[in-house]
């Protein structure tokens, strides 16, 4: 007799049911194939709201098998509330071991952060994007901007960066810093900060890009080239932490949390949770980092 | 119409989804299917059933081009998908030694909604990083290649090539196509080109 696992728990495995599961893996394998495009998925109901972290669960969960080994952080933070109580669901519902340690994961789920460590091309990044669609922000209606990626007419998204130039001196994008993939489709990297965003480029790791509310799902494969939307004269930057060590370890050159203690002092943090525990104990993990134009 | 009972429709799936999104994601990789015991008619070999199964369900619809042992009641009653004609088919499953004609009907997609394109499952005789005689040696470039990758192909009609590369010379456009064979000690493997991978071939 074939061991049949679907009634021998009260949910099916990963929580979603076969036929959604098969749904969201042709998608996810559109999504790889047209890369930075935007693939409509069916983003069924999760036991937490969209908005949430649903796109990267739909993801994570169509992924996953009992073999795999799965970290999930968010904000840089493995500890923080959300990234528990998914990650125990996770566990829950796949009976896949879980880590904290960036190395050992075949599968990570992020919130806003990509690991300071260097991925390898056994490993899947998952990103939970809150919105897909960069070009929402010149273009309110879905119509139209679908439109706009078909025909690559970008014009307006470089017309916004130029405004934001000439209205502040910079371009002013924190997190979520447009790119170009594969010299066809901009695309939202999701909220990272710009010191994540080169890191997307040629890597040796699949980064898979999930929109629950939307419904979106977009892909960037390995060794692909993103660049950072920038002019000749005015070139896309990352963040600076000049002079700034990390108040835990004394390190630099990662991204850092500015925090305050009771008594009102200034002080940074590594802000990658792993990546700090890895300082504070051992040698520094191989990371990849970006050098900014003068 | 054989109705497979051994094929794990939760983890077996799972594990050969995972081998297709590896290939797919790296063009020209070869990924070895956990093999099933499997009972697929003559014209379909184990790692396009596999493929099938692990992709197709009631809400996709296939065409098999030239088999003629029952190959789609096959496909049809093990993942209840549909058999349309060509153009509308999501899957196409053929031979690699099928004359091209079927790829000019093929769904390419549309400039708004490159995804609807279709997938198509071409079987091959043999694949390998090493040469094969008699076969053609495939130079792949573009996104998921770590600079240029080599391939060599055994029972691939060169003129499928041009026909794909016709038809993916309009990204978004194009056809996404999945390579299957059995490796060398008979395991079910596959390989995938997608639409963005720029091929060149030679004999050897």
């Amino acid at each position: 007799m074939v061991e049949n696992a679907k009634f021998q728990s009260s949910y099916s495995y990963g929580f979603i049911d076969e036929t959604t599961k098969k749904e969201i893996r042709r998608k996810m394998l559109k999504a790889i194939c047209i890369p930075g495009y935007q693939v409509p998925y069916s983003s069924p109901e999760m036991p937490i709201s969209r908005g949430w972290g649903t796109g990267g669960l739909h993801l994570t969960l169509s992924l996953m098998g009992r073999n795999d080994v799965f970290k999930i952080i968010d904000q840089g933070s493995d500890a923080s509330v959300n990234a528990c109580n998914l990650r125990q669901f996770v566990q829950m519902m796949t009976e896949c071991a879980v880590t904290y340690d960036t190395a050992q994961a075949t599968i990570i789920q992020s919130r806003h952060r990509v690991p300071e460590e260097v991925l390898t091309d056994q490993q899947i990044l998952v990103l939970q994007v809150p919105q897909p669609e960069v070009l929402r922000g010149v273009e309110r209606y879905e119509f139209r901007t679908r439109q706009m990626h078909a025909e690559a007419d970008y014009a307006r998204m470089w017309v916004s960066l130029y405004e934001s130039y000439v209205r502040f001196g910079a371009l002013m994008r924190g997190a979520g810093y447009p790119i170009k993939v594969n010299s066809r489709y901009i695309a939202t990297p999701s909220p990272i900060p710009r010191w994540d965003t080169p890191n997307l480029s040629m890597a040796n790791c699949l980064y898979l890009f999930g929109a629950g509310r939307e419904k979106r799902i977009h892909a960037i494969p390995p060794h692909t080239r993103v660049e950072p939307l920038e002019f000749e004269d005015v070139r896309f930057k990352v963040e600076e932490f000049r002079g700034i060590l990390c108040s835990a370890s004394g390190q630099d050159k990662a991204f850092m949390d500015e925090i305050f203690d009771d008594a009102d002092r200034r002080k940074h943090v590594i802000n990658d949770s792993n990546f700090l525990d890895k300082v504070k104990t051992g040698p520094r993990p191989p990371q990849r980092l970006f050098t900014n134009p003068e | 119409m054989v109705r497979e009972l051994y094929y794990d429709e939760v983890f077996d799936a799972q594990k050969h989804f995972r081998a297709l999104l590896d290939s797919m994601a790296r063009p020209g990789k070869i990924n070895v299917l956990e093999p099933v015991p499997l009972d697929p008619p003559p014209g379909l070999n184990a790692a396009s059933a596999l493929a099938g199964f692990a992709l197709m369900d009631a809400d996709s619809t296939f065409e098999v081009i030239g088999m003629m042992h029952g190959e789609a009641a096959y496909l049809a009653s093990n993942t209840n998908a549909r058999r349309v004609e060509t153009a509308k088919a999501h899957f196409i499953f053929a031979r690699g030694s099928e004359s091209p004609d079927f790829l000019e009907s093929a769904d390419c997609g549309t400039l708004l909604y490159p995804d609807t394109a279709a997938t198509v499952v071409l079987q091959l005789d043999a694949a390998s990083r090493s040469p094969l005689p008699g076969g053609l040696r495939l130079t792949l470039e573009g996104p998921g290649i770590d600079g240029r990758g080599v391939l060599y192909v055994r029972g691939l009609n060169a003129d499928l090539l041009l026909a794909l590369q016709a038809r993916n010379a309009e990204f978004p456009l194009g056809i996404d196509t999945i390579l299957t064979f059995a490796n060398e000690s008979g395991a079910p493997a596959l390989a995938a080109l997608p639409r963005t991978t720029r091929v060149s071939w030679e004999n050897c």
